[in-house]
């Protein structure tokens, strides 16, 4: 984002407070979860792997499903997905950005 | 589909488009963002150099996590592992009763600090089963006392579930 012309380089932003480093040992997992505040997510892989797995509107239902709040309530299983979602997945290696 | 994963399948009505980073540095800002309106871009031979200052190959280990922050700086650790906190006993103040841990901020020393105390206990760790930590809740047992055995033994290396931490590396996205 810095140096582009909406954040040029003497622009105050916060980058150090919006990138993160994360060192997880094989095996570890993300529960499912909505990246923070809906913003835009960059990830490097410098080292081993990661899955990820991406869920969006299954098209056999209606689109507008995310935007139900009430499928986040009633005690939300993060271990289990809704079976109005689809799900795609991609194997994230060194040297890829997703 | 047909044994293949969608985005190669159909692409169109995929999620995921994948793109080579010669395709990608090609494409102006407005046309990344079309994409990014219905699909998330995964870039395949992203240079290493962009992310972090070398182009050797990075490994698991203490030299690899330097690549992330400077680890004798202070940091906050969050997590449910008392394994985490085992070098510091004292900061333990908010655990709750029943029979999954709080989440629980501690000061440590250093991300460096927290390596070495891994490095260690792996070499001398035994499993403790996830049954055991729960008898332990069950029982009643104390806090102090589960954390002094889980210690003695050597912590479950696979405890150590998640570390993150800042990246204090300033660059291009």
């Amino acid at each position: 984002m810095e140096g582009l012309p909406y954040c040029d380089n003497e622009a105050q932003y916060p980058t150090p407070d919006v990138r993160w480093g994360l060192a997880a040992t094989r095996g570890a997992r993300h529960w499912i979860h909505i990246d923070c505040d809906g913003l835009c997510t960059v990830i490097d892989l410098l080292t081993g792997a990661k899955i990820w797995f991406l869920y969006s509107p299954d098209p056999r239902y209606h689109a507008g499903i995310f935007g139900d709040i009430d499928q986040f309530l009633h005690d939300f299983d993060v271990t289990n997905p809704s079976k109005y979602w689809a799900v795609e997945a991609v194997y994230l290696q060194p040297g890829t950005q997703l | 589909m047909n044994g293949r994963p969608k985005y190669l399948s159909d692409p169109d009505n995929s999620a995921i488009k994948v793109l080579e980073y010669r395709e990608y540095e090609k494409l102006s800002v407005p046309q990344v963002q079309a994409i990014l309106r219905s699909q998330h871009i995964v870039i395949n031979n992203f240079p290493q150099e962009q992310v972090v200052p070398t182009r050797g190959p990075i490994a698991f280990d203490e030299a690899g996590l330097r690549h992330l922050r400077n680890l004798e700086s202070p940091i906050k650790f969050q997590g449910k592992s008392p394994c985490l906190f085992s070098s510091r006993l004292e900061g333990i103040t908010t655990f709750q009763t029943n029979q999954s841990l709080s989440v629980t901020t501690t000061p440590c020393r250093s991300a460096q600090e927290l390596w070495i105390t891994y490095s260690q206990a792996r070499e001398t760790r035994e499993e403790l089963s996830s049954t055991l930590y729960r008898s332990d809740y069950l029982s009643g047992r104390s806090i102090k006392q589960r954390l002094a055995a889980t210690w003695r033994l050597g912590p479950s290396w696979k405890d150590f579930h998640t570390v993150i931490t800042k990246r204090s590396i300033p660059h291009l996205m």
